[in-house]
């Protein structure tokens, strides 16, 4: 098994916080803005949020969504499909690399270095799994993504 | 300081309440926090006192020009007129060793703010959560010591981190624990358990679960945060909480029927099945030593009275009088449970703190528990006895009410309970609901 050490996971969370604070400053995030990260983690959440982030928008009263798409093989698919959208808020499309998500999720299991990020997956971001309660008392997966990963708990 | 900051709001409720006014005002941490709320406090003419802070590397050091005292060293000898402002995750263990001190929780002792530093990418918050998660490691490290379980051959043990001492949340734990170990081939004696503070590894004694080790709050929270840096599955794992410094998945309480039971059973163990009425949990007492232990226990006509909870409000003392004077014209004993002098004995009635391991025994001997809705109810809901659970209407917990998302009989703890909702003040009539109960079983 691979071995790392603390130290080695810290690194990685450090590299996560600079490229936070350099896309902020980049992309200007403030309030009216909201990056979401998309790894491939939460591979089968991406499509069901897609299709509920208007809502979202409208609720947080967005101006502009970051999505930080994971440079890999369903990167084009993704893409496609969040272009397809008729979003009346401005998309904002990053390609990002395998590093920089890990980086980013490094950060995230330290601490809740922001209200502007939201992480669509649940494997290696949240202790307990909502994906879990898919299912239950029937909870689909558009409920989980809603009120778990959005808050759209109206 | 900035509108934003959120410190700002809390002080100026203190300020504008008069609550800083001819006061010593004293803050408990040496840190960013204080050093704002100094600032902030005297830009509106007040002039603070000190800082007490238990890290003895920061003794006597200045701090916006307060000095840094041992909480002992400055605290030790009462100070009438100290307030204490604390804005830190760990307000209630700095809480309760004021409260040693002699100093009031109500009156000298304030949470300005539960502070975690989120929401700051400064290299500073960085590096102090950074810090703790070494300090996790020291504690992770020290677990696998103490238990002697590592070696060349052999995978490191599982790890069970209770970050929350709930009764409840211990007990659903417990129930749940064994299943989970079955399901993932883990031999549940080679694991270890950490629990936070003694009471909640005695609710594991229950369910026979011996290898727990206890932690504080702050040990338990930093050990989360080392095994959140490492990855959970190759920690071998499983943090026993729907949401410890973690919001997504607790946004589902008491949604689509999530009670307490089906959050820990489905997104905290991932198990399918559902422990119907409580497998645990042996009765640890025989009835010659209840009878021994406590004299004034007559089988079947006594009575526990439980009036006190963390989560619920208290229902008034005169409704518990009132039952205890009619339970004891009725021929019952009544015990009160009381923890101390936190929680006043019922007048009439007799003290007792009934142990977790013996509190089955002595409810089923007894034949009757009345309590509000607080953890000592899930441990006595296998208790065959008359069970009377109180739950104050109205009061949400998150998306329900208190209510659906904790009655014993919905999470499917027992079926025999009688649980009644009281709203504010109507303590006539839940005096009533209460002792019909009582009559029609008699």
């Amino acid at each position: 098994m691979e071995q790392t050490t603390l130290e080695e996971r810290l690194a990685h969370a450090e590299k996560g916080r600079q490229f936070w604070n350099g896309l902020t400053k980049e992309c200007a995030v403030d309030s009216s803005k909201i990056v979401i990260l998309m790894p491939r983690e939460g591979k089968e959440y991406h499509r069901e949020l897609i299709e509920n982030l208007a809502d979202f928008a409208e609720k947080s009263k967005l101006t502009e969504v970051v999505f930080l798409l994971e440079e890999n093989e369903d990167f084009d698919r993704i893409k496609d499909y969040i272009q397809k959208q008729n979003f009346i808020f401005k998309v904002n499309l990053l390609k990002i690399t395998r590093e920089n998500v890990l980086n980013l999720l490094a950060l995230h299991q330290l601490y809740h270095f922001t209200n502007r990020l939201i992480i669509d997956a649940f494997e290696n971001v949240e202790d307990a799994d909502a994906g879990r309660l898919i299912g239950c008392n029937g909870i689909t997966k558009r409920d989980v993504i809603r009120i778990a990963i959005l808050g759209l708990t109206e | 300081m900035d509108e934003s900051n959120p410190l700002k709001q809390p002080l100026d409720r203190l300020i504008g309440d008069g609550c800083l006014k001819d006061r010593e005002i004293v803050f408990f941490g040496a840190n960013k926090s204080t050093k704002e709320m100094c600032n902030y406090i005297k830009s509106k003419g007040y002039e603070p006192y000190a800082i007490v802070d238990n890290d003895s590397r920061k003794q006597h050091q200045k701090v916006a020009g307060l000095t840094t005292y041992l909480p002992d060293e400055l605290l030790g000898s009462y100070h009438e007129k100290a307030i204490i402002l604390i804005a830190s995750e760990y307000f209630n263990e700095m809480a309760e060793q004021l409260v040693k001190l002699g100093y009031d929780r109500e009156k000298q002792i304030v949470q300005v703010l539960r502070l975690n530093r989120f929401y700051d990418t400064s290299k500073e918050a960085f590096e102090e959560y950074a810090d703790k998660a070494r300090e996790g490691e020291k504690i992770y490290k020290n677990l696998l010591a103490q238990e002697n379980t590592r070696n060349e051959n052999k995978d490191i043990p599982s790890l069970f981190i209770c970050p929350y001492p709930g009764t409840g949340d211990i007990y659903l734990i417990g129930l749940y624990l064994e299943t989970y170990c079955l399901e993932h081939g883990i031999n549940i004696k080679d694991s270890i358990i950490t629990v936070v503070g003694k009471a909640a590894s005695r609710v594991f004694d229950m369910f026979s679960i011996k290898n727990v080790k206890v932690l504080s709050q702050k040990e338990s929270d930093s050990l989360v945060l080392y095994v959140r840096m490492m990855g959970l599955k190759k920690m071998r794992t499983l943090i026993c909480n729907d949401g410890h410094f973690q919001y997504m998945t607790k946004r589902f309480r008491g949604r689509f029927g999530i009670d307490f039971h089906k959050m820990f059973q489905n997104a905290v163990f991932g198990i399918k099945k559902r422990n119907d009425f409580t497998k645990s949990t042996g009765v640890n007492i025989s009835k010659e030593e209840l009878k021994e232990k406590y004299p004034s226990l007559s089988e079947g006509h006594s009575v526990l009275l439980s009036p006190y909870a963390n989560t619920v409000t208290d229902v008034d003392v005169s409704f518990w009088e009132h039952i205890a004077e009619k339970m004891k014209k009725k021929g019952y004993s009544v015990f009160t449970n009381s923890a101390g002098e936190t929680e006043p004995v019922i007048k009439g009635t007799e003290k007792v703190f009934v142990p977790f391991s013996e509190v089955i025994g002595f409810v089923e001997m007894a034949g009757c528990f009345i309590g509000v809705r607080s953890g000592l109810c899930d441990i006595i809901s296998s208790a065959s006895a008359k069970k009377i659970i109180l739950y104050p209407e109205g009061k949400l917990f998150r998306a329900c009410s208190t209510y659906d998302y904790f009655s014993l009989n919905k999470m499917a703890l027992c079926n025999d309970a009688s649980e009644i909702e009281y709203g504010d003040g109507q303590y006539q009539i839940l005096e009533d609901k209460v002792m019909e109960i009582i009559d029609m079983s008699d």
